[in-house]
């Protein structure tokens, strides 16, 4: 058991976290997660690997078969930390019998807030999330991107100091993806700590400060952007001419042929160089050389692939080809 | 605070549902049904006049009347109405309140405040509660109101009807919450809360038929020397024993409707009815007229602490049953 301290600076600490339902489906095989507060977060993974399911154990919805960890510096479990934590689940239904604004208020009002302070902080967020004008509507009467922003509001109606996101912009149009990043910006400069569900990797991309990738129930990767990339650097070489005969002096210095373009992979510059040898000893027109890094859509296409039991180079999908 | 805002979040839902203005409606409507019949110095009026009964027997403080007054609230209003008609009603509204409770996307929002989840069960339960004692006030209110304004009559015992018909109500929510718990879908808790409804009702009919048979099988007649001659329906008191313990155990719902005609204080319909001292009845059939009341004061004669006790302790394994369901679920 990992040593309960206030003095942690960890938001999240999760250690060994396991959880099957029934005797088939495993949704979690021992996963490993550490956020630092102030922290934007992102967990990524493909559909059934388990992201929800974590989220759903740390804020008590679901009971993990085991785990361990901190959340908050408290043993995870603990329900007092959950009046400084704030939950936007994914598909939210609010009562449609409700005004937004009752909404906010009433689940302020579970969350512990006092009277005073709730009023306050609902007509805030409302604004905040541009719902000002709709804050006495029913519920009822919402579009599916207006209960996401209200969504949103309720996760932070107790100004909380970790806030779990699943798919924030789920139904939300561009004007409203751009207001949510917004907002998790702002948070991020309160020192709030965000742990973001997403499928939309630009959207992580765009505001996490570390990323872990779930597949099939277990990290594949965590990290910072820059440390899930550094490694997946390639080199694009665009000649002029005829490469075919090329070919096999080509390969043997790690390169490979797709078109008229040479990739180099790695970040060995020394057979960039070779492979740019072959090409000037042969006569051919080098029109440019490109380091691409991947993104972590790369990253991620990367990581299913190998999950899936195949071992290859994912091609990246922004590459110049 | 939290468990106030989870009632007053309860009430809200069930005021939006069209089935509690409906029943304040037919509150109202019953009332205003039970108004339009009067008693004057002639007699009783219906419909302000339309009709007439001129009786003395029904005139302005007669007993006659005071006994057909307190017939008709022990009988069709407690028994009929209260016990039947307003428990269903009250069932359907609160039917759904845990079933919406658990759904997707709404019970993680609930289940991720810092609010446990029996205090979250309890808050929720308590609001169907609330629900149905604003309904029982508002239609006992107004019946009293009328009864006691219009007719001249006023029995003080009928306020004893608002925590009764709570009490009824929650001997029956207990099930529908536990099977809402269980299955998670509206319709079907309801339609099993009927069934269980049968199941206890069984119990507490078959008891009440071998009082009825062993008492009203008895000879009516002094048979010559001394001997009494067997009646075919004699019950063994055996089997009126065994079905009193079967009674005891399940929730007696059939005791509030007779538990509020005692508190009310009124006279029994069978009294009313039948008339067992009435001088112009032959001999036999005054006999078995007293053999029915006798029925049916055997059945009255309630203890409350006994009968309601039992009951709870019952509805309280229930209700325990469905919270720790409830509390143990993933969702």
């Amino acid at each position: 058991m990992v040593a309960v301290t206030e003095l942690t600076n960890l938001a999240i600490d999760l250690i060994d976290v396991r959880k099957a339902y029934g005797r088939t489906i495993q949704a979690l095989r021992g996963v490993n997660i550490q956020v630092g507060r102030g922290e934007v977060f992102g967990l990524l993974g493909p559909n059934g690997a388990g992201k929800s399911t974590l989220v759903k154990i740390i804020m008590t919805v679901v009971r993990p078969d085991h785990a361990l960890g901190t959340i908050l510096g408290r043993p995870l479990g603990n329900r007092k930390k959950l009046a400084v934590t704030g939950y936007l689940p994914e598909a939210l239904r609010l009562p449609a019998y409700l005004t937004g604004r009752s909404a906010l208020t009433h689940y302020a009002a579970l969350a512990r807030v006092p009277r005073a302070a709730r009023e306050r902080r609902a007509d805030e967020l409302l604004e905040r999330v541009g719902m000002r004008e709709w804050g006495q509507v029913r519920v009822s009467k919402y579009s599916k991107g207006m209960l996401q922003r209200l969504g949103l509001a309720q996760a932070l109606m107790n100004d909380p100091e970790l806030v779990f996101l699943d798919e924030p912009t789920e139904g939300l149009d561009p004007l409203g993806r751009r207001q949510i990043r917004e907002m998790l910006q702002e948070l991020r400069r309160k020192g709030t700590t965000v742990f973001l569900n997403s499928h939309l990797l630009s959207e992580v991309e765009s505001v996490c400060d570390r990323v872990a990738i779930l597949v099939d129930g277990m990290v594949a990767r965590q990290g910072t952007l820059s440390e899930l990339t550094e490694h997946t650097i390639e080199y694009l070489i665009t000649v002029s001419g005829e490469l075919e005969p090329l070919r096999e002096r080509l390969e043997s210095c790690g390169g490979r042929l797709e078109g008229h373009t040479v990739v180099v992979a790695g970040h060995d510059t020394g057979r960039l160089n070779q492979a740019i040898d072959v090409l000037r000893s042969e006569g051919r027109m080098i029109e440019s050389v490109i380091p691409h890094r991947f993104s972590l859509e790369d990253v991620f296409v990367e990581v299913l692939g190998q999950g899936a039991g195949a071992v290859r180079t994912a091609r990246p999908a922004s590459a110049a080809g | 605070m939290q468990i106030w805002a989870l009632i007053v979040d309860g009430f809200r839902e069930a005021r939006d549902r069209k089935l509690f203005w409906a029943m304040i409606v037919i509150s109202v409507l019953i009332a205003a049904g039970m108004a339009c019949v009067g008693f004057d110095d002639r007699g009783m009026s219906i419909l302000f006049g339309v009709w007439r009964v001129d009786d003395p027997a029904f005139t302005a403080g007669a007993d006659a009347a005071r006994a057909v007054v307190g017939a008709v609230l022990t009988k069709y209003i407690a028994g009929l109405y209260i016990g039947w008609v307003g428990i269903i009603m009250a069932l359907i509204a609160t039917a759904g309140a845990f079933p919406s409770m658990m759904e997707r996307g709404a019970v993680e929002v609930l289940l991720a405040k810092p609010l446990s989840r029996p205090k979250l069960f309890v808050g929720k339960y308590l609001a169907g509660l609330v629900f149905v004692a604003v309904q029982a006030t508002v239609f006992v209110v107004l019946t009293l109101l009328v009864v006691g304004l219009r007719w001249g009559y006023w029995f003080p015992g009928y306020l004893w009807s608002i925590p009764l018909i709570v009490v009824l109500f929650s001997y029956l929510y207990g099930f529908s919450v536990l099977f809402a718990v269980l299955t998670r879908s509206t319709t079907t808790a309801l339609l099993l809360t009927m069934v269980a409804w049968i199941g206890v009702w069984v119990p507490q009919t078959t008891y009440a038929l071998l009082v009825s048979f062993s008492s009203l099988s008895a000879p009516v007649s002094p048979a010559p020397s001394g001997s009494a001659p067997p009646s075919p329906w004699q019950i063994d008191e055996k089997w009126v024993r065994l079905a009193s313990a079967a009674r005891w155990v399940v929730p007696k719902t059939k005791d509030i409707p007779l538990i509020a005609g005692n508190l009310i204080g009124a006279s029994t319909a069978t009294e009313v009815v039948l008339d067992p001292g009435n001088p112009d009845l032959p001999e036999p059939d005054r006999r078995q007229a007293a053999a029915s009341v006798e029925v049916e004061r055997r059945l009255s004669d309630i203890s409350i602490f006994e009968s309601i006790g039992s009951s709870l302790c019952f509805e309280a394994v229930v209700v325990l049953l469905a919270m720790w369901k409830f509390t143990r679920r993933d969702f």
